[in-house]
Order: structure tokens, then C-alpha cells, then sequence
């Protein structure tokens, strides 16, 4: 570094460097995270406008059964996703990390999001529907015809589905650089498949289940499309709500008092996940 | 623990061809050899890693044919520790101890006994990464005693260690075996460190064992030209049946007995002594030749010579001693070697 640098030729060189990634936090973080604080201070004027003053009306609002209630029930769906997802994506991430072909398993995996997400679930409406493909084939066995859809557990699966290569990637990562001889090592002092598995494997594969869950427990949680897809106003999750509030109900400042605490209420979770595994000893590995 | 005629490929390599071994009861047995010997696929198979394609592994007695590894009386050193990083030490020392369902109390006084076996009391609460690579030795070597295993594998254990470090932890790993009385299995390419630690060295090349014996017998008569060449320096020199005892492009050299048809003679650098050209040594095994090069290493002096067609390699020590055998010479200086026929093995091939 050039030590004769004078005070303007510093600013111009953090300016360069840091300015413009610094200017598009600004802009598209910092900026709108503001506005919809301060939106959510505000009042809904007669025709949807903004108006003063501010208070914390909004937030008192989300006691209320009718949100509670919706946020229990996206607590509860993305709970399950995930927890569904873990059981059929971490096998799966395994399989495919030793697979001599994982490159055309990967490629598989992530064929879906060549295609719309909207149109995807559209294709399980088709399939699920009382004259959809799935009934059919019951139909020549003798069976049904069932109501698959709408239904909660339609709305599930339709979460799982779509999210669920979002949990196995950064298992993957995760599995592909496993020690095995740890997995060895555990075998020789004495420990059954199982256990050595438990004690030798899992741990070195924390990092990639942590974002996993992290990946598929929040946007499960807001996918609107699919619980009015697939649920039909049966399944309301926090997103359905925000996103009412944003359109139909045109009441801004309490979509954007939902949009705060939804994203509270991740953050803080994220920070006591993390506060978890420190105590553990497990900091450097995520 | 006995190993019977056994076979073990891995597609078209041939990893171990026809292995016959026996190792004793509280013996400190080394494989030595190139890397790619076979030497650690035959520890893997001691320890239930890999199964023999033909022949049998018998450990105190028992065949171990379809017992896997964590029913094995054996445990292992793993070359980079395989300690586990998400515990401590004493975490790390207590799980096969745990794997065994021993009571809390039990396990605590084994991790004890273990910490101060290797002298790791006081880091109990460190996790690996905050180790030193001696340290992470210590604690795979007491993860392993923790168990009192019949046999310990050691997987070129001090490989990742710097010289010092090495020199030191070989003379620990001696005095642990020999308190311990346990049966340590040592796979090492470090000829030094075979030769150093072995109560007996088995030499393995391609698969195949070429030599077991004591350390000094395989250093000392070797038994083919791998072994001589592998095992140190030598030097080698083909021979022909001689009245005197062997025909050699040197010229006639007198051997102990006579040379009955041809074969190889082997002879270590050290073993050849040197004089200064108008001194007036033995009167047989003498050759004439020309210091090529010479490479100081501190304790000797080694002399790369000519003789005619036949390059020769000979030591001596720097004892600054005005005595046969320490004196200096210069670079294309003639010298007298003397060949003492004691010290001249006979290789048949």
C-alpha cells in the first residue's frame, strides 16, 4: 500500500471498494427494512393511505385470535415441511453424495426449477383434483374417488415438494466432506453401525442440517400460493394474512407490522439456534 | 495372531499376494515398506476394515473371518488421528469406553489412567483443533490403550511429525509398549524408525513379505537385493565362484566360504574401511578408487568412490580421531578400501 496517501485518496479508495455493495445494501436492504418499520407505525387512511400518527396500534392487533391462530398454523406447517423434508431429503443427500454419477443426480434434483413455480403447483392441483390423474389410477383399481385436494395435508406435500431440494443441497455439501474415517475409527473402538453413525457421521453433517432447516422452515412458513392453491382457504399462514392486507384489504401499515414480526420472530430463532450449537462446541462448525 | 496364506486384490492390483505372518504375544512388530507394499492393507484387514479374499487372520487364536471390527480385541492409530472434533479429549478417550456401556464412575478413573498414561492431564477439556499435531497423537494413542486392546494397530503414526517431535514420541511409543506389555503392530515406510522401535521387522514389497527377522538380522543379512537396497544403503556386487572366494568386477575377493555358484555381495557403506593411499592396511579385499564426491551429514562423512566401472559408497565417522578409519579425504583423492570379509553377504537370487 502506498503509505503517502493522503485523507482524500483514502475516502475514494473505501468509496470504490466498499461503495458499491455498500450503496445496494442501502438501497435494497436497509432503505425498504425502514420503510416498513415506520410503515408499520401507521394507520390505514379510509382509502388505503398512510397516515399519522405513530404508535404501536398494529402490533397490538397481532394478538388477536384470528392471527394467532394463523401463526400458530404456519409454525405448525413449517415445522412439519421441514421435519418431512429432513426425513426424506437427508437420506437422499447421502445417496446422492456417494453415487458415481451425483452429477446427473444433482442435475435431476434441480430439473424442477427449470419449470415456474406457480405452474408447478398448478400440476399438483391437476394431479390431486377429484378428476385428477391420482384418482383416476384409484379409479381402475376399484378405489376412491378421495377429496385429495383442497386439503391440509395436499398443501404439505405441495411444501415439501417444492422446497425440498433446498434441504438437500446444503446437506450434500455437507455429506461430501465427511471424514469417514472417523466412521472407521468409531467401528474400532467399538461402536455398532448405528451408534458409530450417530457419533461419527451425524455431527460432521450439523452444518449442512442447519441450513437446510433453515432454508425450507422459512419460506414454508409464508408460501402463500400453496395454501391458497392447495388449501383453498383452509390453510392460512402468516403470508396468506400479509399478503390480504397488501392486496384486498389495502391495510398496509398492518401487512408491514406483519412482515416486522415475522421477520422478528426468524431472527430470533436464527440467533438462539446459533447461541445453541456455541454452547456445544459446535461454532466453528457451522 | 497369525496371518495364513492371505489374498487380497482390489480389482487388478494385487494388494496382498499369499501373506504369511505370525506376530507374538507383547511384541513390538513393524511392517516396513515402500508405499503401496500392502503393509497398511494388511493392518486393515487386523482390523476389520477389508476382508481377505483367500486365507485366514487368526488373532489370539481365533479366526476372525466375518467378526467385524468392533467385536475385534484390536484397536487402531489412525495415520492423520481420526480424533473426533466435535469433543474434547477426554470426550474423545471415553467413547470407545462408552460404546463398552462401562458405569459413569468406571469410565471417568479409565480417562484418568489414559491421560496420564500418554501425559495429557490438564488438556482434558481441549478440543482437537486446539492441539498440536504431538498433542492429537497422544490422544489417539490413549483412545486406543483406554480399551487395553490384546493388539494395537498403529497406522504410521508419527508420519505427520516433525523430526524432533518423531524422535522423541518413537522412545515413548517403546516405553508405553514395554510397560503396557501389550502387542503393538507398526506399519512404517521409515526404515530408521522400523530398525529404532521392532522387536522384529517384517519387509514387505508388492504384496509379499521378503523378510522377517530381528532388526539387526534383517539390517545385517539381508536376504535378497530389496531388502539390502530398501534397508539402507549397500553396496551391491555381482559374483562368480573364485578359489579365493568370489569372482567380483573388483577382482577376487576373499569371502568367509568360498562362493559355490554365482550370486550377489552385499556390503553397507560402514562397513568399508578407508585408508589413506601409502598407509599399509590388511594385505586382502583390497581396492583402489577415487573419491568422486563426498556429503557431510554431521556425524559422517559420506564418500561416493570409483573404482574402474564400479561405484562404491562408503562411511566413515567424524570422530577427529587420528585412527584407521576416521581420517578425511579430498575430493579426487585416491584412496585404499578394505572390504573385511565378514562383512561381505552373500545374496543368492
Amino acid at each position: 500500500m502506498n503509505e503517502a496517501a493522503t485523507p482524500r485518496q483514502r475516502l475514494l479508495r473505501v468509496l470504490v471498494t466498499v461503495g458499491p455493495g455498500g450503496l445496494w445494501l442501502l438501497l435494497f436492504v436497509l432503505l425498504p427494512t425502514l420503510l416498513v418499520l415506520l410503515a408499520s407505525l401507521m394507520r390505514r387512511g379510509p382509502y388505503g393511505e398512510l397516515l399519522g400518527p405513530l404508535g404501536l396500534h398494529n402490533y397490538l392487533r397481532l394478538l388477536e385470535a384470528p392471527y394467532l391462530e394463523a401463526f400458530a398454523q404456519s409454525l405448525w406447517v413449517g415445522a412439519l415441511a421441514t421435519l418431512l423434508a429432513a426425513l426424506l431429503g437427508y437420506p437422499l443427500a447421502f445417496y446422492i453424495a456417494r453415487h458415481p454419477r451425483r452429477d446427473l443426480l444433482l442435475l435431476l434434483l434441480l430439473i424442477p426449477f427449470f419449470t415456474n413455480f406457480l405452474i408447478r403447483v398448478y400440476a399438483w392441483l391437476v394431479l390431486l383434483q377429484k378428476e385428477g390423474l391420482l384418482n383416476a389410477l384409484l379409479l381402475a383399481f376399484g378405489l376412491g374417488p378421495y377429496a385429495f385436494y383442497p386439503s391440509f395435508a395436499a398443501v404439505i406435500l405441495a411444501t415439501v415438494y417444492t422446497f425440498l431440494p433446498f434441504f438437500v443441497l446444503p446437506v450434500y455439501a455437507s455429506v461430501e466432506r465427511v471424514d469417514w474415517q472417523l466412521l472407521e475409527a468409531a467401528y474400532d473402538l467399538g461402536a455398532r453401525p448405528f451408534r458409530a453413525f450417530l457419533h461419527a457421521v451425524l455431527p460432521q453433517t450439523y452444518p449442512g442440517l442447519f441450513a437446510g432447516s433453515v432454508l425450507v422452515f422459512i419460506p414454508a412458513m409464508g408460501t402463500f400460493v400453496v395454501a391458497d392453491l392447495l388449501g383453498a382457504g383452509r390453510v392460512v399462514l402468516i403470508g396468506n394474512l400479509i399478503q390480504q392486507q397488501f392486496g384486498l384489504t389495502r391495510d398496509w401499515p398492518f401487512g408491514a407490522a406483519l412482515s416486522v414480526f415475522l421477520m422478528a420472530f426468524v431472527l430470533l430463532a436464527l440467533y438462539l439456534y446459533r447461541r445453541l450449537q456455541g454452547e456445544r462446541g459446535l461454532e466453528d462448525l457451522a | 495372531m497369525r496371518l495364513q496364506g492371505v489374498w487380497k486384490r482390489y480389482g487388478e492390483v494385487v494388494a496382498l499376494d499369499g501373506v504369511d505372518l505370525e506376530i507374538r504375544r507383547g511384541e513390538f512388530f513393524s511392517l516396513l515398506g515402500p508405499s503401496g507394499c500392502g503393509k497398511t492393507t494388511l493392518l486393515r484387514l487386523l482390523a476389520g476394515f477389508e476382508t481377505p479374499d483367500a486365507g485366514r487372520v487368526l488373532i489370539g487364536g481365533k479366526d476372525m473371518a466375518g467378526v467385524p471390527p468392533y467385536e475385534r480385541p484390536v484397536n487402531t492409530v489412525f495415520q492423520n488421528y481420526a480424533l473426533f472434533p466435535h469433543m474434547t479429549v477426554a470426550g474423545n478417550i471415553a467413547f470407545g469406553l462408552r460404546m463398552k456401556g462401562l458405569p459413569q464412575g468406571e469410565i471417568r478413573k479409565k480417562v484418568a489412567w489414559a491421560l496420564e498414561l500418554v501425559d495429557l492431564l490438564g488438556l482434558e477439556g481441549r478440543y482437537p483443533r486446539e492441539l498440536s499435531g504431538g498433542q492429537k497423537q497422544r490422544v489417539a494413542l490413549a483412545r486406543a490403550l483406554v480399551l487395553e486392546p490384546q493388539v494395537l494397530l498403529l497406522d504410521e503414526p508419527l508420519s505427520a511429525l516433525d523430526l524432533k517431535l518423531r524422535q522423541e514420541l518413537r522412545v515413548e511409543l517403546m516405553q508405553l509398549q514395554r510397560r503396557l506389555g501389550t502387542t503393538f503392530v507398526f506399519v512404517t515406510h521409515d526404515q530408521e524408525e522400523a530398525l529404532v522401535m521392532s522387536d522384529r521387522i517384517a519387509v514387505m514389497r508388492a504384496g509379499r513379505v521378503e523378510q522377517v527377522g530381528l532388526p539387526d538380522e534383517v539390517y545385517e543379512r539381508p536376504k535378497n537385493r530389496f531388502v539390502a537396497d530398501f534397508l539402507g544403503r549397500s553396496n551391491l556386487l555381482p559374483a562368480r565362484p573364485h578359489p579365493l572366494g568370489a569372482e567380483t568386477p573388483l577382482g577376487p575377493l576373499r569371502l568367509k566360504s568360498p562362493l559355490g555358484r554365482e550370486a550377489l555381495l552385499v556390503i553397507r557403506p560402514e562397513k568399508i574401511r578407508l585408508y589413506p593411499k601409502e598407509a599399509t592396511p590388511p594385505r586382502e579385499n583390497l581396492v583402489v578408487a577415487q573419491v568422486e564426491e563426498i556429503v557431510y551429514t554431521g556425524a559422517e562423512n559420506q564418500y561416493y568412490l570409483r573404482a574402474g566401472e564400479v561405484r562404491l559408497l562408503a562411511y566413515t565417522l567424524n570422530q577427529d580421531l587420528q585412527e584407521p578409519g576416521s581420517e578425511e579425504f579430498a575430493y579426487g583423492e585416491e584412496v585404499i578400501c578394505y572390504l573385511p570379509p565378514e562383512n561381505l553377504v552373500v545374496i543368492h537370487e
